[in-house]
C-alpha cells in the first residue's frame, strides 16, 4: 500500500520535473536531504513523527533546504501537509527509478570483496552497457563474504561470478 | 582392501575438472515478507504465474500472485530458515513431477519425490502439474465399465472409464473402503491406479498402503501422500500431481483410476493459502475460484477417442459432510462437477449394511452406457424391487397383518439388502455378481431366511466355480445372458438351493418347497 503511495508521488513530481527540465537537478537534491536526515537522525525522527504538527514540521523542512529549487520546497511542504513524509525514501527510490529508465540508465550494483581499479570498473560497465544496451551507472558495494570474483544485481538480473557460488556449486555437484 | 589414496585424489581431480563453471544470468528478486508458508518477493518482473521460484537452501516456491510491485509465492518446503532479504531465484519451469511406468509401486510426496525409502525413480518422464483438459475432439463418450468389484455399485451405480464419481459421506461411513476395494479388484486387469491421500493422517496412509500391498495390488498402484503434517501448498498441489502422473498412462493409451481422497481437506489447503496470499474471501471464507479449483482438476478425466489411443483417467473424488449435509458449498461445487455420486449414510452404516450405500440418493449419469448387458437386466429390476421396498418399509413392523403382495415384496427387499452387503478387500467378479443378483431378483432366495443369505452366496460362488464354472465363464465373454446361459443358470440354481436348504432345514422344508414349486408351475 504503501509502495503504491509512493509511486504516485513520485511520478507527479517526475511529470513536475520533466516539464522545468530539472530531473537530474532534483535527484541531486533528493540525496543530499537523505543522506543529511540519515546523518542528523534525531531531525529526521522529528520529522518523521506522526503526532508533530505539520506546520512546525513545515518551518524546518524549509529550513533544511533553503537552497534548494522552488518546486522541490513545494513538494516537500506538500508530503509534510498530507502526512506522508515518512515516505519520503520510498519516493525518492521510485522517482531514480522513473529518471533511470527515462534517461535509459540502468544501476548495477557490483559487490567485490575488496575496492576495484578505475579501468576494472570501465571494463565492467562497457560489457555490461553491452549487454543491456543501456547506459550503466555503477555503484560499488564491499563484501568479504564473496572471497574472489564479483557479484552484479543489475535491475533484478543477477550475476554471479564469485568464487562462494562456483564452491557452493561444486560441492553440490560432487554431493549429487 | 586396501585404500589407493592415488585414486581417490585421481577420482576427485576428475570431478573438479569436469566441474561446469559456466555462468549464466538468473533473474533474482528479494525476498520482502514470509511467513505461514507463503511468501512476497519483490523484484522478479519477469516471473510467470505458477512459476517455480528458488528460495535459499534449496526450497522451492510457486508463484501465485502477480501484482505491480511484488510477487506472492507459496512455500514448498519449510520456510523457517527464509528470511527477509534473502535472494529468490526463477527457474524458468513450471511445477512438474516424475511420471510413467516407474511411478507403479511408489509412494511419493506431492512433489513426486519418494518417500517410501525405494530409491530413487528412475524415469525420463516429466509433467507439469497444470494442463488444460483434453478438448471435445479427442473425447468420446464413456463406454467402458470400471468395475468395483462391488454389487451395490457395479450393479446400481455403475462407473464407466473415464467418468468422474464422488463419492459423498460424514466421516467414519467407509468412503475410503470403496476406491480402495476398487483398486484391489483392478488386478489382473489393465488400469493404473493412484491414490491421492490430501491432509490424511499418516497412519491412514501407511494403512492403505499395507492394505494394497497385503493385496498385491501395490504394482499398479502409486499413492500420492500430502499428510496433515505438510503445509498447506503441498496439499494444494497433491492432487495436481496424482492427475499428471494419471495423464502420463493415459496419453499413451492405458487407462488409470485416480482417488482424490479427500477433496474438502483441499478445498481447507487452498483457502489457507488464499487468505494468507489475501484474496478477498466469499462465502464460507473459500476465495472465489474455488470452484474453479476443482472443476479444472476433474475436467482432466476424460475418455479419449480411438485416434487417440483410447486411453482413459477415471476419477473418484471423496468429499466428507458435516452430518450429512450435502448442500454445503463445496459439496454442492463437486456434485455439480461430477458425473454422480455415491451417497454413504451413516444410519445405514450402523444399521449394518456395509458398504453403507444410499442407492435412492446416489446416481451415475453416464456409467450405464458402460455397463454390459446381463448387468443391465438384473440391475434394472434390482433397482426397482429396492425402491418399492423402500416405500413399504415402514410398513414392516406389522409383519402378518399384511396381505399377501405386501409381504412378499418386504421379503424381496430384505433378501436384495441383504445381497447388496459385502465385506471389505473382496472384491467380486462381475459374472458372479451378475449370478446372485439374478437369483435374488427373480424370486429364487424368497425362501431363504434373512440371516442364512449371505452364508448362501458364499457356498453358492464355489458351488458354481466347482460344479458349472463355464456357466460364469459364457457371461463373461459375452456379457449377456442368453436363453440358453439363463436356463443353465435357473437349473443350476435350483440344484444348489435344493441342497442347501436341505442340510439348513432339514429334508421337510426342502420337499415343501419342491412341491410348492410344482404347484405354482
Amino acid at each position: 500500500m504503501k509502495f503504491r503511495t509512493a509511486q504516485k508521488y513520485a511520478l507527479a513530481l517526475y511529470r513536475v520535473m520533466d516539464e522545468k527540465d530539472r530531473l537530474d537537478e532534483t535527484r541531486e537534491e533528493f540525496d543530499k536531504l537523505i543522506s543529511f536526515l540519515n546523518q542528523n537522525k534525531e531531525i529526521k525522527n522529528f520529522l518523521y513523527n506522526y503526532p508533530v504538527k505539520e506546520d512546525l514540521k513545515s518551518e524546518i523542512v524549509k529550513g533544511l533546504v533553503s537552497e534548494s529549487s522552488e518546486d522541490f520546497l513545494r513538494f516537500l511542504i506538500l508530503i509534510v501537509q498530507k502526512k506522508r513524509f515518512n515516505l519520503l525514501e520510498m519516493i525518492a527510490e521510485e522517482y531514480a527509478r522513473l529518471v533511470n529508465k527515462v534517461q535509459n540508465v540502468e544501476v548495477a550494483l557490483v559487490a567485490t570483496p575488496m575496492p576495484l581499479e578505475e579501468d576494472q570498473k570501465e571494463e565492467i560497465a562497457k560489457a555490461l552497457a553491452e549487454m543491456s544496451g543501456k547506459e550503466i551507472k555503477l555503484e560499488e558495494k564491499i563484501d568479504p563474504d564473496i572471497k574472489g570474483g564479483f557479484v552484479i544485481n543489475m535491475g533484478g538480473k543477477l550475476f554471479d561470478a564469485s568464487l562462494t557460488a562456483q564452491l557452493e556449486k561444486m560441492f553440490q555437484q560432487i554431493t549429487a | 582392501m586396501s585404500v589407493r589414496p592415488d585414486e581417490i585424489s585421481t577420482l576427485l581431480q576428475k570431478q573438479i575438472e569436469g566441474f561446469d563453471k559456466s555462468l549464466e544470468m538468473v533473474d533474482v528478486g528479494t525476498v520482502i515478507y514470509v511467513g505461514d508458508g507463503v511468501s512476497r518477493i519483490y523484484g522478479l518482473e519477469k516471473c510467470m504465474a505458477g512459476e517455480l521460484l528458488e528460495f535459499p537452501d534449496g526450497v522451492m516456491g510457486l508463484a501465485l500472485n502477480l501484482e505491480t510491485d511484488n510477487v506472492g509465492a507459496v512455500l514448498l518446503g519449510d520456510y523457517k530458515k527464509i528470511k527477509e532479504g534473502d535472494t529468490v531465484k526463477r527457474t524458468g519451469r513450471i511445477a512438474q513431477v516424475p511420471a510413467g511406468e516407474a511411478m507403479a509401486g511408489r509412494v511419493v510426496n506431492a512433489l513426486g519425490q519418494p518417500i517410501d525409502g525405494k530409491g530413487p525413480i528412475k524415469t525420463e518422464a516429466f509433467r507439469p502439474l497444470e494442463r488444460i483438459a483434453p478438448g471435445v475432439i479427442q473425447r468420446q463418450p464413456v463406454k467402458e465399465p470400471l468395475q468395483t468389484g462391488l454389487k451395490a455399485i457395479d450393479s446400481m451405480i455403475p462407473i464407466g472409464r473415464g467418468q468422474r464419481e464422488l463419492i459423498i459421506g460424514d466421516r467414519g461411513t467407509g468412503k475410503t473402503a470403496i476406491p480402495v476395494d476398487a483398486i484391489i479388484n483392478q488386478k489382473d486387469t489393465d488400469v493404473y491406479c493412484i491414490y491421492v491421500a490430501i491432509g490424511q493422517k499418516r497412519s491412514k496412509v501407511a494403512a492403505v498402503v499395507q492394505v494394497l500391498e497385503e493385496h498385491g495390488a501395490m504394482d499398479y498402484t502409486t499413492v500420492v501422500a500430502a499428510t496433515s503434517s505438510e503445509p498447506a501448498p503441498l496439499l494444494y498441489i497433491s492432487p495436481y500431481a496424482g492427475c499428471a502422473i494419471g495423464e502420463e498412462y493415459m496419453d499413451n493409451g492405458k487407462h488409470v483410476l485416480v482417488i482424490y481422497d479427500d477433496l474438502s481437506k483441499h478445498a481447507i489447503a487452498y483457502r489457507e493459502l488464499s487468505l494468507l496470499l489475501r484474496r478477498p474471501p466469499g462465502r464460507e471464507a473459500y476465495p472465489g475460484d474455488i470452484f474453479y479449483l476443482h472443476s479444472r482438476l476433474l475436467e482432466r478425466s476424460a475418455k479419449y477417442s480411438d485416434e487417440y489411443d483410447g486411453g482413459s483417467l477415471t476419477a473418484l473424488p471423496i468429499i466428507e459432510t458435516q452430518e450429512g449435509d450435502v448442500s454445503a458449498y463445496i459439496p454442492t461445487n463437486v456434485i455439480s462437477i461430477t458425473d454422480g455420486q455415491i451417497y454413504l449414510e451413516r444410519d445405514l452404516f450402523f444399521a449394518g449394511v456395509r458398504p453403507a450405500v444410499n442407492v435412492g440418493l446416489s446416481v451415475s449419469r453416464v456409467g450405464g452406457n458402460a455397463q454390459n448387458k446381463a448387468m443391465k437386466r438384473v440391475a434394472g429390476r434390482l433397482r426397482l424391487d429396492l425402491a418399492q421396498y423402500r416405500e413399504l418399509e415402514a410398513f414392516a413392523q406389522f409383519g402378518t397383518e399384511l396381505d399377501k403382495a405386501t409381504q412378499a415384496r418386504l421379503n424381496r427387499g430384505e433378501r436384495l439388502g441383504e445381497i447388496l452387503k459385502q465385506e471389505q478387500y473382496s472384491p467380486i467378479a462381475v459374472e458372479k455378481q451378475i449370478m446372485i443378483l439374478y437369483a435374488g431378483t427373480t424370486g429364487m432366495l424368497d425362501e431363504i431366511p434373512v440371516e442364512e443369505v449371505k452364508r448362501f452366496e458364499a457356498e453358492f460362488f464355489r458351488f458354481m466355480e466347482g460344479n458349472h464354472p463355464a456357466l460364469g465363464q459364457a457371461i463373461k465373454e459375452t456379457g449377456e445372458l442368453t436363453e440358453d446361459t439363463e436356463k443353465d443358470l435357473r437349473k443350476a440354481i435350483d440344484e444348489f438351493k435344493k441342497s442347501f436348504l436341505m442340510e439348513t432345514t432339514g429334508l421337510e422344508t426342502a420337499e415343501k418347497a419342491e412341491s410348492e414349486e410344482k404347484a405354482s408351475a
